[in-house]
Formats: C-alpha cells, structure tokens, sequence
C-alpha cells in the first residue's frame, strides 16, 4: 500500500483547481494567456505498473504564435489610424464644414464687394466694404494659420509625450526580458514575464514603428527598433526623442543624437508624424498658396491703377531685404520692364520704361529712377522701404499708357510731312488698350507719292503687330475726318490731325497694358492693397482704412473708368495655374474636399481594420483566453479528481484498517 | 461560447458602432443636413459648395444686373423726355416754316425752344446716384457743356468719354449702364457739306471734320482795278463796301464818258469820283476812284476775300484753290472751302448732314427763329426747312439708340432672369444634395435604436451566463 499516490494526485488536483482559479481571477487581465496544468505519470520501477501516481509537470502558457504576430502587425496601423483621424477631426472642425466656412464665407463677401465696386466704381461706400470685407478674409487666413500653427505644436508636444511612453515601454521589455532570463536559469515559470513582455510589446507596436526579431517564447532575447533605431536589445535598451528635422518636419532621434528620422510610419507616433508632415503641412501649403495668389493677383492689378486721389506725390513700398538681389525677393523679380509715368503740372504725360534685371539690387532700381528726370522725381530707401516721391508739382502713376514715336521699327525716320500745305499730321492714342504689351508699326502707303490726309484719295495705313504680322489696313484718305478714332485693336484707337504723308513713311506706338512685366511692384509694395507674405500674415495695408479711395479701380490715363475694378471683381472667375488650374473658391472648396476625403478613407480604413483586429481578438482570445465555462468545467473535474483521489486514500486507510482489525 | 474578453469585445464592438450610427443620425434630423461637413461625402460636398458659390456668383451679376437696369432706365426716362422735346420743337419748326406765322409768333417761338434747350441739357447731364447716365466711362464730370451769349446758350459741347463703362453682368458678359452721350444724341454719318449761299463758295475737296450748321462768312479784303491799265483806283468805299469777290471784268468808255460792271448797266462819270459805285447785273458792287484818268477798254479787275466761320482765324480765299481750311474756332474743327467760284462776299448756310447732335440743332433751330442773322423771311423760312430737316434726321438716331436701350433693357431682363433661374437651380440642387430626408431618417434612426437595444441585451444576457450558476 503506498499512500504516495493518493497524496500525488491530491496534490495535483490541488494545483490544478489552483490555475482554474488563477485563470478565472485574470479572465480580464490584459495580455493574459490562459494557462494549462500540465500532469504526467511517476514511474516508480518495481510497482505493479509503470505509473505510480501523478506529477505536475508545469503550468502551459496557451499562445498561438501567428495570431499574437498578427495582432502585433495590426496594432501599429489602427495606432496611426486613430491618431490621424483624431487630427484630422479638429481640422475637419475648423475647415471643413460645408455650410458654416468662416474663410469661405469671407473670401465670397470680398469678391462681392469687388463685384458691388465694379458697378459702381467711383463709390467710397462700394470701396469701404471692399477694404473690411478684405480685412475679414485676411483674419480669417491669420486664424485659419493660427490654428494650422498651433496644431503642429500640439501635434508635437503630444509625440513628446508619446516618446516618453515609447521609452517606458522599451525600459520594460528590457527588464522584463533580463527577468525572464533569470526565471528560465532557475528553472521557475516565467509565464507571467512572458505574458507582461508581450502586453509592453502591444503598448510598444501601438505607439511607434517598431520591427522585432528574435522573440521567443522560450527566451528572454527579444531585439526591437523603431524607425530603424535599435531601441531594444535584449535586456538593454535606448531612450528615443521627438525632434524637427532639418526640413522642419517632426521626426524621431536617438536621444543625444543628430540624425532624425521624419519618415512617416506606423503607431500612433508614426500617426502624429503624417499628420505634422503630411496633413497639416500640405493644408498650411495649400493655405499660403490660396493666400499668396489672392495677394499677388489682386496686387498686381491694384498696382497699375489709379484710383479717386488720381495719380501719386509719393508712395512707400512695404519692407524689403535692401542687399538681397530681387530674384531673391518674394515673390521673385523677374526680368521684365517697369514703366513709370510721370505727369508734369500742364498735364503732359510721359512713360518711362525702367529695365529690372533679376540680379539687381533695389539701389540699382533707385539709380535708374533717379536718372528719370532729375529733380522732378526722387527714389531713396526709407525704414527698409522703397519711397518715391515727386517735387516740383509732378505726380507720378504707372498706369499703362501708350507711346508713340515717330521712329518706325523699319529705320526709316518717322513722319516727315511734306511741308508747304498742312505739314506733318500729328497722332494720339486712345482707349484702354487690353492686348499684350507690344510695338505696333504703322506705315503709310501712298500710291500717288505723297497726300494729305482726309483729302487725297487712296491713302491707307498699315498696322502690324509686335510679330510683324498685318492687323490692319485703315483708310485715311477723302472720307476720313481728321480727329476720328480708329480702334486698331484691343480697345487701342488711334487718329489722326490734318496733315501731309509720303508713301512709306511710318512710325511705331508702343502699346501697354502691363506696367510691371518683371513683378517688381508687387514685390516691392508700390501702390499694393494686400501686405504679407503668407496666410499666417496677410493683412490689407493700413492707408486703406483711412482711405479707401486708394483703390485702384481706373486704368485709363484719365482714371475715371472702371475697368481695373472691373478686373478685381473677374478675379473670382479666373482659373489660375498656381491654383492647380482652379477658381479661387473651386481651390478653396478642393481643400475642404481633400480634408473630407482623407477623414472618409481613414474611417473607411479604421472600420475594416477595427473589425480585423476585433476578428484577430477573438480568436486569439478562443486560443489564449479564459472561457469560465472550460474553467468551470476543469473546476469540477479536478474537484472530482481530488474526491477521487481523497477516497483512494480513505479506501487505502480502510485496507490498511481491516489489515490491522485481522491482526 | 468564447472567453469573456472577446465576448466583452464584441459587446462593446457593437455599442460603439451602433451609438455612432444613432449619433450620426440624430445630428443629420437636428440639423436638417445629410451633408455637415466634407467627410460625410467629399464628392457631394465639393458639389454643394461649387453649386452654392455659383449661385452666390450669380446673385452678384443678378445685382449688377439690377444696378445697370436702374441706370439704363434713368437714361430710358431721361430720353423719353427728351423725346417730347424733339417733337415739340418739330412741331414748332414745322409751323413757323410754313410762313403764316408773324414775327412776334417766331420769336415767342424761339423762347420755347430756348426753354426747351435748357431743359435739354439739363437731361443729358442727368445724374444717379452721383452718376452721369450719358458721360461713358467718366461718370463724375458733367458729360455736356455749355457756351452762352447773353446769357442764352450759343452752343453745347460734349466732354465724356466715348467709351462706355462696362459692368459684369453674366459670366463673360458685361454690359454698361452709363452711355456715351455723344453716340445718342449726335449723328454719326457724315456726308459732304452743303453751302446755302450765292456767294460761289462749295465744299473743297477732302473730308471736312466740323459738325452740325454753321455760318461762313465770305469776306471782302480789297480789290486790285488793274491801276495801270484801268486808271481806276478803289474807291473810298471799296474795302468794306465792295461785294465782288474773284475776277470780274470792268469797261470804261472814256469818250462816252460811261463805266460798267461784268457789263452791268453803264454809270456815266466826269473823272472826279473818288466813290463810284458799280453794280453789275447780279446786283455784286464795286465803289471805284475815277480821278486818275481812266482808259477805254474792257479789263479784268480781281477783288480779293478771306474766308472764317464765328469770327475765327480768316483764310484768305485763293480763287485757284478747291481746298481751303477754315477753322470753327469754337470746336477747333476745320472746313475745306472750294474758292474757285467764289465771285461776292455774303455768308454760306453750311449744314453737314450726318453730324448733326440735338442740342445744336436746337441753339439752330432757336436761332433761326428770333433770326438772329436778320435773313429775309423767304431766307429764314427756307433755313427754318432745311433744320426741320437736320432736326428730323437726328431725332432719328435718337429714336434708334432710344430702341437700342429699350432692346438693352429687355436682353437684360432675360438675363436676369436666366439668372434667376440658374440661381434658383444651382441652390435647389444644392438643397436636395444636402438636406435630409426626415422620414428616411426617422426610420433609420428607429430601426438603429433596435439594433442598439440588440447589442445591449445580448451583451447583458451572454456575459450573466455561465456554467459557474450551475455548479
């Protein structure tokens, strides 16, 4: 009779109803596998049998490998999917709501007011609402920057206090995997190492991009790192760092390291990357560029006008960089032509053409407009600004204006007249002439040799273009009436007083419609509405509060037409290239647009991924997880098993009783 | 039945899902909005917000629309007015041109004209809002100006733009309120000038730039009596008085003691006349000087002239030129004069048809009425014709361009209400893109409450199960 065996399987069911019970208490615990008694017989030798009882030969950790390794590839992306759409909820707030559009809204108001102005262009109650109702827009690009801004540093303070997490975790799996190590060497159970190593590892692959080799379930060895930086070996471990990286993008270093990594990747740190370096970053792009093109567009047309005050005494330009070339300047000066026109007291109109080479300096710029007509204009740099300025009762503009010269590009001396009769006839321009800066030559042809105009039959004049192509032929002889205008082309007319021509003689009129070819003004703030160089920035120069008569809406010599309002209102019906081929608001809805799409994918992402993971889960849960019915189930076996194995003993006791009653 | 985790997680699974539905569905029938923000669908929002600023950009044109129609039927107004003046000044010259009517009747005439003038003018600068209708593009200046003689107007000139100001009124459609005055009220068709005169004087050749009537005066400046060959000088009278103009021939019969013009009736002289006058069969006079001893013969005499127009700079009239310039030196606008058969002095009635503009055929018009000129009646009747005739002809294109802002008016009410119409489309399909429907909303928000009640009960009931309660 041997007692032994009763007392090894009393033993054993013991342990066993002890794991029931462990199982049952950590049912909910995070990362806990499900573990399973693991009993084998004892071979006593020269017993009856081979088996003399029970031995409990450890604790099994139920785990499938590839449902843990899978759940750990999706934890990351559902990290960096929660984290983006968290982002893009508060922008989507802010930008993309369809009906309640702050910035929208205003930017309709202000091409309203221009609309309002074009119609009525000479009213300062018109010009005024133009003025606030640009204000708005500029505030409202300031707050929409603002709030771009103040996201990428929340976005920031947030990954700071990610990493630090990211460090605990790795300092974690460090000690555990040492502990783990330990346990194995003194052949005690590391079950609970392992599953608290594989909880830190979930927390891990949810926050960074992380890449592991090595694990084991058998070891403590586990290598991991994140955006390829070793941050865990074995039991050691490296602190990481949220830092900007050289292209201002928010990355992630080895703490006391330069190299940083911006690539964008999984978890909830590589979430918070896409969304500083991609989302936030490509709508604070998309933002200037709006804003950028409203300035420059409407600044160059504002520029070349004039409006009720007429031409200028002076004019101050906004800051500029004085040593900079102007190719450097924003935006960049390019090669091109600024013409000025200067108007002395009698009202004579003359336009200056001034060269502007990109590699020039602005004193280049201010030696050129000095040598103009000395004494009667003045350029000088005043607070970092251009200023220019006229004496001598001269005004100055630089509306576009025609010149006519008597010296045709053929090289031929011009109009002669023939002297004796009405002599030479004299030319004048009219109109606003809309059409590419170009040099027409206009050439007389007289069958007869010479005649006087209006008078002689058979006196016609040639017009070709800039290309040298014919435009047209116009009759100037019996049937025309001296001072007639005749349109050329593109609102351009030209007439002619009483005179005399010869055959071939000819002359060229340099017709204008752009002033600022090399988009000097406009970098240099002569005469501009809108100052700023971006979104964050923008805001309508302070003179046009005070006066909002300041607005350029003519852009005939005599500035009383409309045209230049005319052309601020079609600014909202002009497809632009930098706007990516777009209208001002079909750009600003397409930002609205892509905001909506990128919350739409990732949700649609998130709901799948979610639905995986939860998949994954349960599964992993069947296999690993504590069900309480399989736990009550075992609970009633083992108890049974330990009736059993107590009767066993009784029974024993009783043999051994009725042995000893015989004795 | 699975472990309690994934039974907990499919519970919760279930709620989080059905609780955001519900949330979703409840926003949309608070609101009245499928659509709230650009995720709930990107491709429709972008619509929504395209449609709705096309519709705000439409509005725009719809009120330009508006502002250009109130400024065209002020002009319309403007111009019906002066319509009723056009044919009341008619009516005026065609009665005093038939000649019944007395001296007195054509002045008190002319003082209605004059009236009517100035209510003219006063119409043509009319100003909305601040703005000239009839100035073009310059809307602050007063497009027409005037010139007075005692007091009256003496002519009226334009200063606005030739140009119209257009506004935007359509997608690449622009239309002006404020019209050219010259365009309306003035004729554009020049033909040649006709010259009502006996003096000789035609129109030279080329093409003359002055408009409307006006007079050219046909000077005297001296004539040449061949002294050498004639013995005549001029005479004391000569000068001023002499109405030959161009070459005219002369016949003294020193015997007979007689001397006739172009051979006129023959005047008997004793060769101390220092101012004999000599007429010839045209009634053209020459005071001649016979003291010198005169010679018989028939010699050619050439009487010079020069030519002006309102007492402007004169052109000496060549008699061999058919193109001299004449300045107006109110306009600054020359005639060529064609001075070949140019023989007396007097003043020419040039009208130009086709240049004539209402005011000036009215300060015409009121003039040759109080015959300011002091023609005879046949003249002043004939004149009092010929500018019922002018006034006709401009009216004319005044009634044309009349039509021409009645057929503006109508293109812009169609335009408008094409507007309209687009308007009203693009924010109705941007409605039914957006709003909810309620009673589908309401169903599905029922029919996501079951669901959500479901997910609760069945979370509730499988977790209180367990084989535990029965052992």
């Amino acid at each position: 009779m041997n007692f032994s065996i009763g007392l090894s399987g009393l033993r054993a069911a013991q342990q066993a109803l002890e794991l029931v019970g462990t199982n049952l208490a950590n049912a909910n615990t995070e990362g806990y596998h499900r573990q399973e008694i693991q009993l084998s017989p004892i071979e006593l030798g020269e017993s009856i049998s081979s088996a003399s009882g029970v031995q409990v030969s450890g604790a099994k950790r139920t785990y499938d490998v590839l449902l843990e390794r899978e759940n750990l590839r999706q934890q990351p992306l559902l990290g960096q999917l929660d984290q983006e759409l968290q982002g893009l909820y508060s922008i989507e707030a802010v930008m993309g709501q369809v009906d309640n559009n702050p910035l929208g809204e205003s930017i309709r108001n202000f091409f309203t007011a221009l609309s309002d102005l074009a119609a009525d262009s000479t009213s300062v109650v018109y010009a005024q609402q133009v003025v606030w109702s640009a204000d708005a827009a500029a505030t409202n690009f300031n707050n929409m920057a603002e709030f771009l801004n103040d996201m990428k540093l929340n976005i920031r303070q947030q990954a700071e206090s990610l990493i630090e997490e990211v460090n605990n975790q790795a300092e974690s799996i460090a000690r555990l995997s040492h502990e783990i190590e330990m346990a194995i060497a003194r052949g005690a159970s590391a079950n609970v190492l392992f599953d608290q190593r594989d909880e830190a590892i979930n927390k891990l692959a949810k926050l960074a991009d992380i890449s592991i080799t090595n694990l084991k379930e058998t070891s403590g060895n586990v290598n991991i790192s994140a955006w390829g930086i070793p941050i865990v070996l074995n039991a050691n471990y490296r602190q990481l760092d949220v830092s900007l990286a050289a292209d201002n993008k928010l990355g992630i270093k080895e703490e006391n390291q330069i190299y940083c990594n911006s690539t964008a990747g999984y978890g909830e740190i590589g979430g918070l990357m896409t969304l500083y370096n991609e989302v936030v970053a490509g709508l604070e792009e998309k933002l200037d560029t709006l804003a950028q093109q409203v300035m420059y567009e409407f600044n160059a047309i504002q520029t070349q006008g004039i409006g009720a005050g007429g031409s200028f005494t002076s004019l101050d330009g906004t800051l500029v960089d004085t040593t900079e070339t102007l190719s450097d300047w924003e935006p960049a000066v390019t090669n091109g032509l600024v013409t000025l026109r200067l108007i002395s007291p009698s009202g004579v109109a003359t336009s200056y053409d001034i060269t502007i080479n990109s590699g020039d300096t602005i004193a280049d710029v201010i030696d050129d407009i000095n040598l103009l007509s000395p004494g009667n204009i003045t350029a000088n740099i005043v607070n970092s600004s251009l200023h220019i300025t006229t004496a001598n009762d001269y005004k100055f503009d630089f509306v576009p204006d025609n010149t006519i010269t008597t010296d045709g590009s053929d090289g031929t001396s011009g109009l002669a007249g023939e002297g004796g009769g009405v002599g030479i006839p004299s030319v004048e321009t009219s109109g606003i002439y809309q059409g590419s800066n170009q040099t027409y030559n206009l050439k007389f042809v007289v069958p007869a040799g010479s005649g006087e105009i209006g008078v002689q039959e058979n006196i016609s004049l040639e017009v070709r273009n800039g290309a040298g192509e014919l435009v047209k032929t116009i009759s100037l002889g019996d049937g025309y009436a001296a001072g007639d205008n005749i349109e050329i082309e593109d609102g351009l007319y030209v007439s002619f007083s009483q005179g005399t021509v010869n055959n071939g003689e000819d002359f060229s009129i340099i017709a204008r419609s752009d002033t600022d070819t090399a988009g000097f003004l406009i970098s240099a703030g002569l005469n501009t509405f809108f100052e700023g160089a971006g979104a964050l920035d923008m805001a309508v120069r302070s003179e046009f509060f005070d006066n909002p008569s300041l607005l350029a809406t003519a852009i005939g010599t005599d500035g009383s037409d409309n045209v230049n309002a005319a052309r601020m209102a079609e600014l909202s019906d002009i497809v632009f290239s930098g706007l990516d081929g777009k209208e001002v608001m079909e750009y600003f809805n397409a930002i609205g647009t892509e905001i909506g799409q990128q919350v739409m994918v990732r949700e649609s992402r998130q709901l799948a991924l979610e639905a995986t993971v939860l998949e994954l889960q349960n599964q992993r849960d069947g296999a690993s997880g504590v069900d309480p019915n399989t736990e009550a189930a075992k609970l009633l076996i083992y108890e049974r098993m330990f009736q059993a194995m107590s009767k066993f003993i009784t029974v024993q006791d009783e043999s051994l009783q009725n042995l000893l009653d015989v004795l | 039945m699975g472990s309690w985790s994934s039974i907990y997680n499919n519970a919760m699974y279930g709620i989080k899902y059905n609780t955001s539905t519900i949330a979703r569905l409840e926003e949309q029938q608070s609101t009245g909005s499928k659509i709230i923000r650009f995720s709930d669908d990107p491709a429709n929002a972008n619509r929504i917000s395209t449609l709705l600023d096309n519709a705000k950009s439409l509005e725009e044109y719809t009120n330009n629309i508006r502002e250009v129609e109130m400024l065209l039927n002020e002009a319309d107004n403007a111009m019906s007015s002066m319509s009723d003046l056009v044919s009341r000044v008619s009516v005026l010259v065609t009665q005093a041109s038939n000649g019944t009517y007395q001296v007195a009747n054509r002045e008190a005439m002319a003082e209605e004209i004059d009236s009517i003038l100035e209510q003219m003018v006063g119409l043509a600068n009319h100003k909305v809002l601040g703005k000239y209708v009839f100035g073009g593009m310059d809307s602050i200046d007063a497009p027409y100006t005037v010139e007075r003689e005692d007091g009256k107007i003496s002519s009226v000139s334009y200063g606005g733009s030739q140009y119209e100001q257009l506004v935007p009124v359509g997608p690449g459609v622009k239309f002006s309120g404020l019209l050219v005055g010259d365009d309306i009220f003035s004729d554009d068709n020049r033909q040649d000038p006709v010259f009502t005169g006996n003096t000789g004087a035609s129109s030279g050749i080329g093409t003359s730039n002055v408009s409307g009537d006006l007079w050219l005066d046909v000077k005297h400046t001296g004539t040449d009596f061949d002294t050498a060959s004639t013995g005549l000088t001029a005479g004391t009278s000569s000068t001023g008085g002499d109405t030959i103009l161009g070459t005219h021939s002369i016949s003294i019969d020193n015997v007979a003691k007689t001397i006739s013009l172009d051979g006129g009736v023959a005047i008997s002289y004793t060769g101390t006349e220092t101012d004999l006058k000599l007429t010839n069969s045209d009634g053209d006079v020459a005071y001649v000087n016979t003291t010198a001893g005169l010679n018989t013969g028939t010699f050619n005499i050439t009487a010079n002239g020069e030519l002006s127009i309102a007492g402007g700079t004169a052109a000496a009239i060549d008699f061999t030129d058919d193109h001299i310039s004449v300045i107006d030196p109110e306009t600054g606008k020359f005639l060529y004069v064609d001075g070949r058969n140019i023989i007396r002095t007097g003043t020419e009635a040039v009208q130009v048809p086709g240049t004539y503009d209402l005011f000036n055929t009215l300060v015409s018009a009121r003039d040759m009425m109080a015959n300011t000129r002091n023609l005879s009646l046949d003249e002043q009747i004939n004149f009092l014709g010929q500018i019922g005739g002018s006034l006709e002809q401009v009216s004319k294109r005044f009634t044309q361009k009349m039509t021409v802002v009645g057929g503006r008016l109508g293109g812009l009410d169609q335009l408008g209400q094409t507007l309209d119409n687009l308007q009203f489309n693009n924010t109705s399909e941007a409605s039914g893109l957006q709003q909810a429907d309620v009673v589908e909303i309401a169903v599905e928000l029922a029919r996501a409450e079951v669901f959500y009640q479901a997910s609760l009960q069945v979370a509730g009931k499988v977790l209180s199960m367990s084989l535990l309660d029965y052992i």
